[in-house]
């Protein structure tokens, strides 16, 4: 009888355990990728909560709460970008502490290759596990990665100058 | 460690919050409606690949009046959700054992030339649904007479995004939803099968590179119907069923048909087979719930169509409908 409640309970710690290890990191990543706190706090917290929800339909939770989690994000950026048309294309949080001028330049980039640097270049994911995560092939992911490399090094050499 | 990688542990001096009290209170709450399906909508490249694949099996002269194609099994694995702050709920349960409570009698025919020019939100008539249905004498096997007809509104010049407002300056009358029916269609022949119909009325002329989609919500699953001036329909079972990765299937409906209406809009409208349903929906009770409809522009950058960014997607006709197909 109390099967499915342990169930419910192990999914749960483990989920939490999965969040303790990865939370802050993967906070970070779409942070950087957002460039704003509460969308990060909203899209991190949402991913983890569905992964509670979906128990044991998911295979790999880890992988499927970061690529939760920079969907719902990408979701958010491009509610805001409909809902405040007149600010841009998105509406980057300028960090004034550490990170900021990390920030400010990837605010500069298009969303694909932002994500795309963030994900291999911070979490470490290779470019066919970015490529899944952000509903992408492998090829236009290294495309991403080659020109957003190209583009942080003009932006991050410009602003330590 | 490259440069860049050097530069992006700037990152670790960021300081989170601690999440897990908000993780646990969002975990509690049903998963929306909308939030599933606009999820899925990114399951669209392989309905594109469906279409494609459907409309050479047509060239060929296939001479199958309906095909079921399992196309692929979808891998993008999109479901969750994008759409965190909706509202509007849904018993999960409800997809098995939710009958028909009533439905809707009056509507006229899906097809039609549509009802008067919505002002206000989602609506339909209320009327008392022929509790199952059984096949006429003469029908094939397996064939059953789908619900008496079903209709929902959507507000004019609201089509501009999800949730938007009516806003008749923001508006584009070819992606704004009216309204949109489902209903029965007899069996003639192996060549004029029926089934079932759905139609959606738009403010304006349909555009080609647009995607006019109604949909409807069983088990773990949505059933979208395709719907395009100048394309065979198709329809995609998209089910959460047992992975994180959405099952996909596709059927092939009747070819769309695009009608003006009187006042400048656009019916279109196709009729699905419903002896081809996924057999999840048969075990299902053959009913869909949350009838909805949504239309998504094509976007030329790239060449796909990203309905789940909600970008894409120009207008949400919503319901609490239901509909046995």
């Amino acid at each position: 009888m109390e099967t499915a409640p342990r169930a419910l309970k192990a999914k749960s710690t483990g989920i939490e355990e999965l969040y303790r290890s990865d939370g802050d990191r993967l906070w970070r990543a779409v942070l950087a990728f957002a460039g704003d706190r509460e969308v990060a706090s909203d899209a991190v917290a949402e991913a983890f909560a569905q992964a509670i929800r979906r128990g044991s339909a998911i295979r790999d939770p880890k992988k499927w709460v970061w690529r939760a989690a920079f969907r719902i994000a990408a979701g958010d950026l491009g509610r805001r970008r409909r809902s405040l048309p007149d600010e841009g294309a998105h509406s980057y949080e300028m960090e004034t502490s550490d990170g900021g001028t990390l920030l400010a330049a990837l605010s500069k980039l298009p969303p694909k290759q932002r994500s795309s640097l963030v994900l291999h270049h911070y979490a470490g994911y290779s470019a066919a596990e970015v490529a899944d995560m952000i509903g992408s092939t492998s090829a236009a992911v290294r495309v991403h990665l080659h020109r957003g490399r190209i583009r942080m090094r003009e932006l991050l050499e410009a602003s330590d100058d | 460690m490259t440069d860049l990688e050097q530069r992006m542990k700037e990152l670790d001096n960021l300081q989170p919050p601690d999440l897990w009290q908000s993780i646990k209170v969002r975990s509690g709450r049903p998963q929306t409606f909308i939030q599933r399906i606009l999820n899925y909508f990114r399951l669209v490249s392989a309905m594109q690949v469906a279409a494609f694949a459907l409309a050479l099996a047509a060239i060929i002269g296939a001479g199958v009046v309906v095909t079921t194609l399992r196309v692929q099994e979808v891998s993008t694995a999109t479901d969750p959700g994008e759409t965190a702050n909706e509202d509007e709920n849904i018993d999960e349960s409800k997809g098995d054992q939710t009958k028909s409570e009533g439905s809707v009698v009056s509507g006229g025919p899906a097809g039609s030339s549509g009802g008067p020019r919505a002002t206000r939100g989602s609506s339909s008539a209320k009327g008392v649904q022929s509790a199952g249905s059984h096949p006429a004498s003469g029908d094939p096997p397996g064939f059953e007479t789908a619900g008496p007809p079903v209709f929902y509104t959507d507000q004019a010049d609201d089509a501009y995004g999800p949730d938007s407002p009516p806003n008749a300056a923001l508006s584009q009358t070819e992606f704004d939803i009216l309204r949109v029916d489902w209903g029965p269609v007899p069996y003639v022949s192996e060549e004029s099968p029926g089934g079932y119909s759905t139609s959606i009325t738009i403010a304006g002329a349909a555009r080609a590179d647009a995607w006019y989609i109604s949909f409807g919500h069983f088990r773990s699953c949505d059933l979208y119907h395709i719907l395009a001036p100048g394309i065979t329909a198709f329809s995609n079972a998209v089910c959460l069923d047992s992975d994180d990765s959405p099952q996909s299937r596709i059927v092939q409906g009747s070819p769309v048909t695009s009608t003006p209406t009187a006042d400048g809009g656009t019916v279109l409208s196709a009729t699905f087979d419903n002896r081809a349903i996924p057999p999840s929906l048969q075990t299902a009770g053959r009913t869909l719930h949350n009838l909805s409809a949504m239309t998504c522009m094509h976007r030329t950058n790239d060449g796909s169509l990203d309905c789940a960014s909600q970008i894409d997607v120009m207008d949400i006709a919503r319901s609490n409908e239901t509909y046995r197909v």
